[in-house]
């Protein structure tokens, strides 16, 4: 059996990008990675006797990063009304957030597909284990995620870089 | 490849290696320790409580005959209430949704719905989450774990009570939509409606219980109802206990 601090050390990183893609802001993915995280390690007895431990742990960040930003959204309208803009995470280039900004306007299954292909390089099979989802569905959401950010995002592309 | 393919490839590129470049930040897998003024204050209501037993029982200089049948009464005060109990009874408090009133009969259910609907508040109820999952099975959609019964355990971690929420909304009115094989009955009613426009006044109120008013204002900006949903069809199987779009 695999210790936690082990599978932790593995996983964090993996976990953190598409927790990037996934929410606003370097701090807000690591709380939500470490929610995650702290999520197995409650029922690591059970969970590390899973087949893919790993891919149990990223159901539950992607599915917890929905929760967080309505939590964040709704955190932000308050302190919008009193500070200044949040400015851009550090850590990713201005491009690199606005993608992730403009994925983020995607259907949330969307949103999640992209993170886990492109973030995660997860395989079908894996993103559909992730999503509780079969692979068709997850061609689907990418094919449709790709289509709606043709025009938002490359027409963007242009302008801004 | 294409160029929404290539800005999505550097994009992703670019957050791995922030990622990579990040520490794992330390686990906080621990009960906080408790501050030493609590260790104190514990310390000295011990003290407190102990002298205070020392002349009540001198005084009256009896004690309770052993192998008593009649377990002794007193008040178990929890964090909210103060409620008249048996010592050594199982404490109140532990299960929220046992303090709810019980949900209203629904007459006009088919009768496989009503038995899911009845099970689920008796295990809401109880606080068995065994019960929920085996009701469950495996085919249900669930939020925060995309779906399996085994998940619901997870909204533990949320730190929200599942069945406090199931209990409220079993207990709103249920209307119905269609589904791949027949009609699926839905709580609350809200969930079935077109518009947020059919939101009426006890709509409302009755969503209020698990909904806070903000998420209400989102819901009709959305113009439609993404709280808090339960489905079952016409088989009495669970579908889906879910939240948001």
């Amino acid at each position: 059996m695999t210790s936690f601090e082990a599978f932790y050390r593995d996983e964090y990183r993996g976990m953190l990008g598409i927790a990037l893609a996934l929410v606003d802001g370097t701090s807000a993915a690591e709380d939500l990675v470490q929610e995650a995280f702290l999520s197995a390690h409650r029922r690591w007895d059970r969970v590390s006797q899973y087949d893919s431990p790993r891919a149990w742990v990223r159901r539950v960040l992607i599915n917890r990063a929905t929760s967080m930003r309505r939590r964040l959204a709704s955190e932000w309208r308050a302190v919008s009304r009193v500070g200044p803009p949040e400015p851009a995470p550090p850590d990713l280039t201005p491009e690199t957030t606005g993608v992730w900004r403009a994925v983020r306007e995607l259907p949330r299954r969307q949103q999640q597909a992209v993170a886990l292909h492109y973030v995660g390089q997860l395989s079908m099979a894996e993103i559909a284990d992730a999503m509780g989802c079969s692979e068709g569905a997850v061609k689907s959401h990418l094919h449709r995620a790709r289509q709606q950010l043709r025009g938002s995002l490359a027409a963007w592309n242009e302008e801004e870089f | 490849m294409s160029n929404v393919d290539q800005i999505l490839q550097r994009a992703a590129d670019d957050t791995r290696r922030a990622a990579m470049q990040r520490w794992p930040a330390p686990m906080e897998t621990r009960r906080p320790a408790r501050p030493a003024w609590l260790a104190f204050a514990a310390a000295f209501t011990l003290v407190v409580v102990a002298f205070g037993l020392i002349p009540l029982l001198a005084g009256t200089g009896e004690r309770a005959p052993l192998g008593d049948p009649t377990p002794p009464t007193a008040p178990l005060v929890t964090s909210s209430t103060v409620t008249e109990t048996t010592v050594g009874s199982e404490p109140t408090g532990s299960c929220p949704s046992s303090e709810l009133p019980a949900p209203q009969t629904v007459e006009d259910l088919p009768g496989a719905v009503g038995e899911t609907r009845d099970a689920i508040i008796a295990a809401a109820t109880a606080c068995d989450f065994d019960m929920l999952e085996n009701i469950a099975g495996e085919s249900i959609s669930t939020s925060f774990a995309g779906g399996g019964s085994e998940n619901l355990s997870i909204w533990n971690d949320k730190g929200l009570d599942p069945t406090v929420t199931l209990l409220h909304l079993l207990d709103m009115g249920h209307a119905t939509i269609p589904g791949p094989a027949g009609e699926i009955y839905v709580w609350p009613a809200a969930h079935a409606y077109e518009t947020w426009e059919q939101v009426d006044q006890d709509d409302l109120e009755e969503l209020a219980r698990i909904h806070s008013e903000d998420e209400l204002d989102s819901f009709a900006s959305a113009d439609g109802y993404l709280g808090w949903r339960l489905g079952i069809s016409e088989d009495g199987t669970w579908l889906f206990f879910i939240a948001g779009d």
